[in-house]
């Protein structure tokens, strides 16, 4: 039997036209030409009917929360972009990437319903992740704003890395479940932590080693955190050998601290969040000024369109949380990383009743990158951790990212479709087991 | 200026609700599958065949249930207490019986284990507890790096065992009788 979700879509949808209502309202604005939210809640219902319609066992769950999260991102990019000339325009450019996204996703579902084949061309994807990560050496590459991330082919331009992670955790899940005897029952040691042969180690720590070194010189430090802490995390899962997550932090700190007396910029990023006060107008306006915003909101928020946000540098990729936790308040904030962890638990949900190790590596990895992008993102910009340019998954601004967790999220479904479909199997056979005894 | 603030205080509190309606509504699909563990299984016992029509707790079980039925009588044990027989071993003897106390009951590699499985390199020092709740056994994997099978299914989380279920841990397959 098909299981549905048609309320939850119902208030996802809901949510994004009052946010609309209320922003025409507020802004006393001409209304955004309504075709185009027409377009996108006609594309998320097509993609969840599509969705339940190929996929019937699969979680039901994730679209109404990618509903939710990019309805919400799209009323405040128009929020934030609508007063400027050529802003109007980010709302729709990412109304379209929400429509490229789900075409991806439905092209996930329909072409790669097996999965499994993936894993056959593990080695490949790797140097795929790394060839991406790399190809902004290339001519091809430019710089934003000092960390060179961008590719440009032709009119379009993204950020390879936002890819080269998805490919990367397929090789890790391919390649753990492959060896994760080898690497959870071993006699070598070195510092007293047991490590595996080279040759089951090495191929590992060079993908690692180089897509992370490649990313430190191309200053995306959000990127290179992700790259660093996904893999770790999911060894762990593989082998649920504590010593790895210990080594792993112990590199982690040797690593950070040679990249702070190496680069002027990772110095600078500290030093910002360690005291913003000491040059409020300059290096530290942006963090100060989204600390303002979230505490203006208070526990109900400034009501959309009434809060300063739009004040701060980057508000609608990195720092969309702030007009959030300004516009929505303590409330609406919490609804919103409520939903992120839910989309988080049916993660995990899927990765343990996934069929095989590989699967399970996976949809882990992809959940693992999922909910990390969201802790250092909402950490950055709150002034818990050091700030890292990042996007919130789904709500940010910006093509790539979006297109990225699209496929991420197509992938998930595809694991747990598998799942549904192996259980209920099960049931029935045990059904007519019973009916013959009966 | 009233005219124009209500309606937006209404706006911004519907959104809220909205907001938090959309919570609710997931997680109440989201904790579904929690709920569809029966909270008291209707187990008696002496009536191997009532447990064949039963519907399985959650899907790592399901496949239990015929060979628990075609064990029938074989899965008893003779003196009405419930065991493990091993099945199939490299470190232990066939046939040898662990007469399972109330409470819980550990394997593993380990001296302080309740069942030990000496030498069995597959075998965590901790491996794998056995735990008596509510009429049912239930067998959970300690945190074993190779996991804890049954009915060559890997056990994830606590999995209520039938009579005749087949527990394999390392190289060792007991069969459970009641």
């Amino acid at each position: 039997m098909t299981q549905r979700a048609t309320l939850p879509m119902t208030i996802a949808l809901l949510i994004t036209t009052l946010g609309f209502a209320t922003l025409i309202f507020v802004q006393e604005a001409a209304s955004p030409p309504l075709i185009y939210g027409a377009y996108y809640a006609g594309t998320m219902i097509a993609v969840y009917l599509g969705v339940r319609l190929w996929l019937p066992h699969s979680d039901v769950l994730l679209l109404p929360i990618v509903t939710l999260l990019t309805g919400v991102g799209l009323v405040v990019i128009y929020r934030l972009t609508f007063a400027g000339a050529e802003a109007e325009n980010l709302a729709i450019t990412q109304a379209g990437w929400i429509l490229a996204g789900s075409g991806i996703l439905v092209c996930v579902v329909l072409f790669f319903r097996d999965y499994q084949k993936l894993f056959a061309y593990k080695y490949l994807l790797a140097v795929a992740a790394v060839a991406l990560v790399a190809s902004t050496f290339t001519p091809l590459g430019y710089e934003v704003n000092g960390a060179r991330l961008w590719l440009r082919v032709g009119p379009a331009t993204f950020q390879p890395s936002e890819f080269a992670r998805i490919a990367l955790i397929i090789f890790f899940a391919g390649y753990l479940a492959e060896k994760r005897d080898i690497w959870a029952a071993t006699s070598r040691s070195f510092l007293g932590i047991q490590l595996p042969a080279l040759k089951y180690f090495g191929p590992i720590a060079l993908v690692w080693a180089l897509s992370l070194g490649l990313l430190v010189f191309e200053k995306d430090l959000g990127s290179s955190l992700l790259f660093f802490a996904v893999p770790l995390l999911m060894l762990y899962a593989a082998t649920g050998r504590i010593a790895y997550v210990i080594l792993g932090t112990m590199l982690f700190a040797v690593g950070s601290f040679v990249t702070y007396l190496m680069f002027d910029h990772v110095q600078l990023r500290v030093a910002t969040w360690l005291d913003p006060w000491s040059d409020p107008d300059d290096a530290g306006f942006q963090i100060t000024q989204s600390v303002f915003n979230i505490a203006d909101g208070g526990i109900t928020g400034t009501g959309l369109g009434s809060g300063f946000s739009q004040t701060i540098p980057e508000v609608q990729t990195d720092f969309i949380f702030s007009t959030i936790a300004s516009e929505l308040g303590l409330l609406g904030a919490t609804a919103l990383l409520l939903a992120f962890l839910v989309f988080v638990y049916r993660g995990m949900k899927i990765a343990l009743v996934a069929d095989d190790d590989a699967s399970k590596l996976l949809a882990f990895g992809l959940t693992a990158m999922f909910a990390m992008q969201t802790l250092i993102i909402v950490g950055g910009v709150t002034k818990a951790i050091p700030l890292t340019g990042i996007t919130l998954p789904f709500v940010s601004y910006g093509g790539s990212s979006v297109v990225g967790n699209f496929i991420l999220t197509g992938l998930l479904l595809v694991v747990s479709e598998k799942a549904g479909k192996r259980a209920a199997e099960d049931e029935s056979t045990l059904y007519s087991s019973r009916e013959k005894t009966a | 200026m009233l005219d124009l603030q209500v309606p937006l205080l209404a706006a911004k509190a519907l959104l809220l609700l909205l907001l938090f309606a959309f919570i609710y509504a997931v997680v109440w699909r989201g904790i579904g599958d929690l709920r569809e563990v029966p909270e008291d299984e209707t187990f008696v016992p002496g009536k191997p065949d009532d447990q064949r029509d039963r519907r399985p707790a959650h899907s790592e079980t399901r496949s239990a249930a015929p060979s628990a039925a075609s064990s029938g009588t074989n899965g008893r044990s003779q003196n009405g207490f419930s065991e493990l027989v091993v099945e199939n071993s490299e470190v232990l003897a066939p046939s040898t019986r662990f007469r399972l106390a109330s409470g819980t009951t550990s394997i593993g590699r380990s001296g302080a284990s309740d069942i030990i499985l000496k030498s069995d390199d597959f075998v965590s020092g901790k491996h794998a507890k056995l735990t008596r709740h509510g009429g049912l056994l239930y067998v959970e994997d300690a945190g074993s790096t190779n996991g804890t099978y049954v009915n060559d299914r890997k056990a994830v989380g606590a999995t209520p065992l039938r009579s005749g279920d087949r527990v394999r841990v390392g190289s060792t397959t007991f069969r459970y009788a009641e």
